[in-house]
Formats: C-alpha cells, structure tokens, sequence
C-alpha cells in the first residue's frame, strides 16, 4: 500500500531533511577529523612517553604495547565514529550557527515533530508553522554548500607532530636496552631449554614408577622445577639456587662406591655363570642370568659326585673377594653356600646360592637406581650450568688461586702380583687461573692399603704365585679453576701406583663423564657459587703400573690375628664409652670376620 | 487546508509581514519625536505588544513622559497620567462611586479612574504609599479593577509605563519583590549621546515641534498581541530560557559565582514567560517565524533585571542587576554543536 502522499507542510520537511544531509556527511567527516587528530595526538604522546620510558628501563613488551596504542587509538576513532554521528537534528542546529540562521532550522526540524494540540490558536500557529518551515527552507538553500569544512585542532596537530619528531629519534638511536633485553630472551629461551631438559629427565625418571621409589620423588620435583623455570625464567638466583640444591640433594643419595660395587657384581656373576654351567656362559654378568644359573646348580647338587661339591666350595671361596667388593649381603650368602658345601649340606647349600642370586638382583638393583640419580644429578648440574651461563653479566669477584693439585694416596695392591693398571685420570677443572701443577706422582706402595675416599682393602694376602686383587681408589687433588675433582683410581696388582692428579685443561667429554664427579662444583663464571682457580697449569698424570708383584712376608693372615683383635676392640667396648649403635657396628664386624675362613 | 502565503493575513487579522510593517512604523514615528533611545523604544513597544507592562527608571528629564505620551499619540489609544504622590488614594487611581441624581433619585455612579485608559503614565510610582501602588498592581495585573464589590474590566490594549526615579530616594516608597515582578519589563534610560542631545535640542527649541501621526490603533496593537502569541518556538529554545532563569538562582547548578554571591533570590516563573514572549516578538520584529536563542539574550536584561534580587553583600558592593544578569548569560551559552 502506498503512503499517503505528503502535504505541502511534510514535503517542505522533506525537502528541509534532504538538503540537510549533505551537511550531516560534512559534519561527520569534521567530526571524525578533529576527533582523529586528538586521538592521534594522544597516541603520539603516549609513544613518545613509551619511547622514552624503553630508553630508561628494559621493557620488553614495548613494541607490543605501542602497537597496542596504535591499535587501541584505531578502535577509539571506530567508536569514536559511531558515537558522534550527528542527527539531522545536530546538523540543523550547528548549521544555523555556523551559518548564522539564528534557529530557523532547528526549530522547524523541532517544531515538526510537535502537534499543535487543542492551543485556541492552533490554527494560527499551525499557519505560522508553515512560514517557518518555508523560511528554514529558503535559508538552507541559501547556506554555504562548503559549511562544515574539516578543521584540525592546531594544538592536537602541534603535539602530534611534535611527538613524532621525538619519536622518530628514539626509535632510530641505538637503545641501550636492547642488549638487556636480548640477554633476557636469552635467559629465557634457556630457562625454556633447561626446562624441557628437566622434563624429559623427569620423563625417564618417573616413567612406570611410584613412590616409594625416590626415582619417582626426584621426577616430581624435576617437573616442578620445570614449571618454575618455565613460570618464572627472570628468577635466575633462585632457580640456580634450587637446581644447586637439588642437585646436592640427588648427590647426597648417591652411593660413592657403587661402581666399583658395580664392576664387582659383574665380575662376581660372570665367575658364578661360569661355575655354574662351566663355560663362559655371561660374558656381560648379567645378575639375573647368574641367578639362574645359580639355580639350576642348585638343583643339580644331588647329582653332583662327593668330590664335586668341595671342588664348589673351593672356588666359591676363591670367589669370596669379589663378593666382599660386591656387598656384604652377597659375600654372606657366598660365604653361607662355599661352608655348606663344604661341609656337604646340600639342602643349606642350595638355599644359599638362592640367596646369593636374589642379593645379586637386589644389588643390580641398588646400582640401577644409584645409575639413575647420577644421571639426574648430572642433568641437573648440566642445566645449572646453562642457566647460568645465559644470565646477565654480572661482575665477579676475583677468584681464589687454585691449590696445587696433590695426589690421593694412590690404590694399594693388596696382593703381589700383575702390575697395577693406570689410575684414572683425572678430570680437569674448567678454566680458571691455572691452577699449580698437581703433584700426583707419589707412587703406590703395594703393600700397603691404599687410601683415597675409601681405604682401599686387601681382601687377601698374596699367594704364591697367583696374582692377588686389590682395588684401591685414590682420590684427586683439588684443581685448578676452582673445581672440587674427585679420581677414582683402581689398579690392581703391585707396584709404584702413581696416583691420578688434577689438570687444568678443559673438561672432557669422555664416555665416563657422567660417572665420574664433576669439576665445576663452584660454578663457572657469571655464576654466583664461582670461585675462581689460579695457579700454574697443571697436567694429568696418568698413574702407571710400575714392578712385579711380590710376596710380602710383612702380611699377615688376619685369621691370624682376629681373635687378638677381636678381644682388644671388645675390650675397648667395655671399658670406654662408646655408643651403643657403634658398639653394635663393631660386634657385627667382628661376627661377620668370624664367619669367614 | 489553504496554506496562506507571507503576504496574506493570518487568523489574527495581521501577517507576520504586516507584524514587521506595522511595528517599523510605529517606531520610525515615535522616533520623529524621541531621539535616539532606540533601544527604549524597541523594548517598550515589545511590552506593549506582549501585553506587559514596563518599569522605566532614569533621572528626571530623559523624556520617560515624552516617550509614553508619543506612543499614545502613535497608537491612537487613550492615554491617562497619575503623579503618584504620597497622599494618592487608590480611589484617585481606579475611580469611585459617586452619588449623583438621575430622574429625581440620588444613585451612586462609578466614576472611573485614570487607570480607564489604554496607555497609563504612573510617573514615579514609588512616591505613592504601598496601598495606592497595589491598587493599581492589581489593575495591572488582572485587567480589571473592583469597586464597591462591581467589577470594572479595562479596554485592551492595557499598557502601563510606570517610572521612577533612582535619585531623591528619600521618602519614597520602593517597589515590593512581588509588585516589581509584575512588570514585564525594567527599562533603563540612558542619558543621550551627545548627537542625540544636539538633535534633542534643535529639535525642542525651534518654533515647531516635532509631533507623532497616529499610525496604529488598539485593535491593531490586540492583533499585533495575538499574533505573537502564535509564534512557534522550539523546545530547545524553550529550555535555553529556561535554563538562564534557572542560572539566577544561586543555587542553581548553572548559576555563575556572581550569582552564588551576590543573589539572595532569582527570577519568578514570570520571568520566563516574560522571556519566551518578549523573545517571540523580538523575532517577529526581526521578520522570523522563529524564536532563536539570540532572541532569548537580547531581551534577558530588561526581562530579568528587576526579577534578580540582591543580597546584602550585592548591594553594599555596588554589584548590579546588570551585570548579574550579564553574568548569568555569560554562563549559560547557548545549545551548541560542532
């Protein structure tokens, strides 16, 4: 249906709202362009203060945030463009001012929209209505088609410019910020690495276990520091400071003589299998394989002729060294399984050789684990390391000379026999000053104990001909470049052991690294823990085995000897105050020779 | 519905056009006698076509009766002046009773006043004592004045032109708040420019003297009223004058400092009527259709004036109606937009 058509009176308004919508575009447009070039002038403003405030302090997020402003400043002009959209009814208002109409279009947009009611003299005021519309109408076509020309607010259009010519500058110079802020996108891609480093160690660690196994413990706390590194790579002190702790923490639990533990129980089962089935069944002495092996010996006892048992017990004794070095729970039950069958107990023997073989699996076990928190104590070491070399500069004290390397007391031979094998080298500490030039070459005597971390012990006298075993572990010197070496120096027969001693050449990467402990306790520089090493420069002298074994008329059995030894410390225990988990400690020892041959 | 053209007569009898004639004619002839005071003119020709009445305050001899007698000769109206005095009884001014023989009986007849006429000079309406000044108050205000329980409507156009003199203040009686808002507007004389002085002179003191031809009658002016009545104004106009009242509050929320001061009470409702109107015939007189703002601050001073009244401090500091009021437009600008 078509609308009525329009009086007279609406078409002038028509008209009248017509001829007004060009101005309303003009007004708009003049609108958006003062309120543009004031938004422009505060983001400007808001740049430069950003611009400087980079110059001062490292802001990272700078870029982002003057993009931001731009960006903001782009949104408020949209909405800025919404809102001041101008009616009809503005544009008729500022145009009579603009154009000095003195209200005629207003007031005819007004009057249009209002009825005249029941006024007596409506029908004069409508009539007046009329001329007043015709008069807004004359008057719009007579306006300025070019009203509401844009004009730029001159202090906004100043400050912009102002603060673009400072602007400008600042971004062109160089920033001295910049170089802080690389190094902390430095130290974060590192927290990010040493991260993920954390987790997949955390990830080796804990896969298919749970508490109690510590293995499991250590990985939680690895994740969390993950996470912390992760949350919070600026906190550099105080992740070095939990990775240092927690690093001291794996190292705590880590059994200093679990290698050789290790070598022993490997030896041990590869001589077991090699008992037990007659060839050389486990050549890699596998502990498990030895068990079994062990088993089936067991069950073959019956079958065994009378001599056969005894010849058993005989090398099993022979075997009873190793299995001291490989704990005192498989040495028990070794011992327990040679004295059966020895005496021809062929149901004790039996229960004995499976317990030999459970105490092989237990200690494979132990060092399995033992192998695992090294590994993790590594890795966490090798992230505090990273971590702290991707810190910000910082300016270090000078670091103490580094003490003359001396040697340990080299391993001692407990029996005359094959030359002792070299010591391991040591490794060198990181660099520093270079440290006095160890001193390491005191050779080993064989026939004395040796004496690094641990005594080193002669399990037996030499005899005869046949070449004894002895392990001894020396123990390295300090190094230079302030690092705390530990050597784990082995060597087996007589002769001048020349002990391991400390170097200062750089940090090798041989395949016992993990194994051996680290060099660089103190730290490195730009780490806080870092003491500095000066000296000379040191060298690694490799130990050397040096003469033949030989019989030594100066041991003495210490079946010998026990019982004197074993009235004397009792004796002592009586009469001293000691305590009592010590006094049980040393009756067990004693029980425990007791039982030997 | 025929839609009247600009020259054809409205309801009322007059187009806004013949509005615009008709009230240059009257001015151009009351100017032949009055010299200069164009402004006086302009704004007592408003009150007398918004059907107010006006408060002319200037120093003796400024022509104020001069003024007052011109308009009537131009109007062609019936014109009366009453010398208020202080022993001016009301009865002086509105009429009595009177008992006079008609046919042998003695009745009393109402004998009216000098407020019987449509122009009414009160010349220093402050020397009469408050009774005689209400009596015609009311006239002014209801058109009509009761005696003897008989009402007396008066003959539109009703106009009074009261004056008083802002010297010899002693044993006057000044205006009361409420009697003062009564008038639509105050007017200042001013003392005449020099020129102007020199026409005033050769003017008055040749051998003839300048006189005024009657050049519109009552009912013209009637027409000339409600013709103004009818012009439209828009409501943002409306609210502009409304907001300038408002402004002399003192405690209105756009009343200037000058005002929070210096005014113990602003303007009466009457003052925005007196605004709306006499901004109604401002732009009648302008040849608009339309009330524009501009027509509201023009006439503000002469409508608002005598509606501001001062404190204390106001008075004693010499702070003047004028300057209030300039102060409240000062304040309250017009509705813009950019």
């Amino acid at each position: 249906m078509n609308p009525l058509p329009p009086t007279t009176s609406e078409s002038t308004i028509l008209q009248l709202r017509r001829g007004l919508r060009p101005y309303q575009r003009r007004l708009w447009l003049r609108r958006l362009v003062r309120d543009g070039a004031r938004i422009a002038a505060f983001v400007a403003a808001a740049g430069l203060v950003l611009a400087g405030a980079a110059r001062l302090t490292p802001l990272g997020w700078a870029p982002l945030a003057a993009a931001a402003m731009v960006v903001a400043g782009l949104l408020a002009l949209l909405i800025d463009a919404a809102r001041v959209r101008p009616t009809l009814a503005e544009t008729a208002m500022a145009l009579d001012s603009e154009q000095g109409l003195r209200d005629r279009l207003a007031s005819a947009l007004a009057l249009s929209e209002r009825t005249p009611g029941d006024r007596p003299d409506a029908e004069s005021h409508e009539a007046l209505v009329r001329l007043q519309r015709e008069d807004a109408l004359r008057s719009l076509a007579a306006a300025d088609r070019r009203a509401f020309r844009p004009r730029l607010p001159q202090r906004a259009l100043a400050s912009t410019v102002l603060c673009a010519a400072l602007i400008v500058p600042a971004l062109v110079l160089p920033n001295p910020q910049s170089a802080i802020l690389a190094a902390r996108e430095e130290q974060r891609d590192a927290a990010e690495q040493q991260a993920r480093r954390l987790d997949q160690t955390a990830d080796r660690l804990g896969t298919g276990r749970e508490s109690p196994d510590p293995r499991a413990d250590v990985a939680d706390e690895l994740r969390r520091l993950a996470k912390s590194l992760r949350d919070r790579p600026a906190d550099l002190d105080e992740h070095l400071a939990r990775l240092g702790s927690m690093e001291d923490a794996l190292r705590s639990r880590l059994e200093p003589g679990a290698e050789q533990r290790a070598a022993a129980m490997t030896s041990l089962a590869r001589s077991l299998s090699q008992l037990a089935t007659g060839s050389d069944s486990n050549p890699a002495g596998d502990p498990q394989h030895a068990a079994e092996d062990l088993d089936e010996m067991a069950e073959g006892l019956d079958d065994k002729s009378p001599a056969e048992p005894a010849e058993l017990a005989r090398r099993l004794a022979e075997m009873e060294p190793v299995a001291r070095q490989a704990g005192p729970e498989a040495r028990g039950a070794l011992h327990d399984a040679a004295s059966a069958l020895a005496r021809g107990e062929t149901a004790a023997a039996r229960e004995a050789l499976a317990k030999l073989g459970d105490a092989l699996e237990r200690g494979q076990r132990q060092v399995d684990l033992n192998r695992d928190l090294a590994r993790a104590a590594n890795d966490v070491q090798g992230a505090r390391r990273a971590l702290a070399g991707s810190g910000p500069t910082r300016a270090g004290q000078g670091g103490q000379p580094g003490q003359p390397g001396s040697s340990s007391i080299p391993g001692s031979s407990a029996a005359p026999g094959q030359p002792g094998s070299s010591g391991q080298p040591g490794q060198p500490g990181q660099s520093g000053q270079p440290g006095q030039p160890g001193q390491g070459s005191q050779p080993g005597q064989g026939n004395q104990p040796g004496q690094g971390n641990q005594p080193g012990q002669g399990s037996q006298p030499g005899q005869g001909n046949q070449p004894g075993q002895g392990q001894g572990q020396g123990q390295g010197s300090l190094g230079g470049g302030g690092s705390n070496a530990r050597y784990l120096g082995s060597g087996t027969g007589q002769g001048a052991t020349r002990g391991p001693t400390t170097g200062n050449r750089q940090f090798g990467t041989g395949e016992l690294d993990p194994v051996y402990a680290d060099f660089d306790r103190l730290g490195r520089p730009g780490d806080p823990s870092y003491i500095a090493g000066s000296g000379g420069d040191g060298q690694i002298d490799p130990g050397s085995g040096q003469g033949a074994g030989t019989g030594n008329d100066g041991i003495v059995p210490y079946t010998d000897v026990y019982q004197e030894f074993q009235d004397l410390a009792i004796t002592t225990l009586d009469r001293s105050y000691v305590p009592v988990d010590v006094k049980d400690y040393v009756r067990d020892y004693f029980s425990r020779l007791g039982g030997g041959p | 519905m025929t839609q009247p053209a600009l020259d054809q007569p409205l309801v009322t009898g007059l187009s806004p056009e013949g509005f615009a004639d008709r009230a240059q004619l009257i001015e151009r002839e009351i100017q032949r006698v009055i010299v200069g005071q164009d402004a006086l003119v302009r704004q007592t020709l408003i009150c007398l076509v918004a059907n107010g009445h006006a408060l002319l305050e200037g120093v003796p001899g400024l022509g104020k009766t001069m003024l007052v007698r011109t308009i009537a000769e131009v109007l062609d109206c019936t014109f009366n002046r009453i010398q208020f005095t202080p022993d001016l009884m009301p009865a002086d001014i509105v009429g009595t009773n009177v008992l006079v023989e008609e046919s042998g009986q003695r009745v009393f007849r109402f004998q009216p006043g000098p407020v019987f006429a449509n122009l009414l000079l009160a010349d220093e309406i402050n020397r009469a004592t408050p009774k005689t000044q209400s009596a015609l108050l009311e006239a002014m205000q209801e058109q009509q004045v009761s005696v003897a329980r008989e009402r007396h409507l008066l003959s539109p156009p009703f106009f009074v032109l009261a004056t008083q003199n802002p010297l010899e203040m002693e044993g006057t009686y000044p205006l009361p708040e409420a009697q003062l808002d009564r008038f639509l507007f105050k007017l200042w004389v001013p003392f005449p420019s020099e020129a102007d002085l020199i026409t005033i002179v050769e003017r008055t003191t040749g051998s003839t003297t300048a006189h005024a031809q009657a050049v519109a009658d009552a009912s013209e002016i009637v027409a000339m009223q409600r013709l103004a009545r009818s012009v439209p104004i828009a409501p943002h106009v409306t609210a502009y004058a409304v907001s300038v009242l408002a402004a002399t509050h003192p405690d209105g929320p756009r009343a200037p400092q000058l005002v929070r001061e210096y005014v113990r009470y602003g303007g009466s409702p009457r003052g925005a009527q007196a605004l709306v109107l006499a901004g109604k015939i401002n732009a009648l007189l302008e040849g608009r259709y339309n009330v524009a703002t501009d027509d509201i601050r023009a006439v503000a001073l002469p409508a608002l004036r005598h509606r501001v009244i001062r404190n204390f401090e106001g008075e004693a500091e010499g702070i003047t109606s004028d300057a209030i009021v300039r102060a409240v437009l000062d304040a309250v600008a017009p509705p813009a937009v950019d």
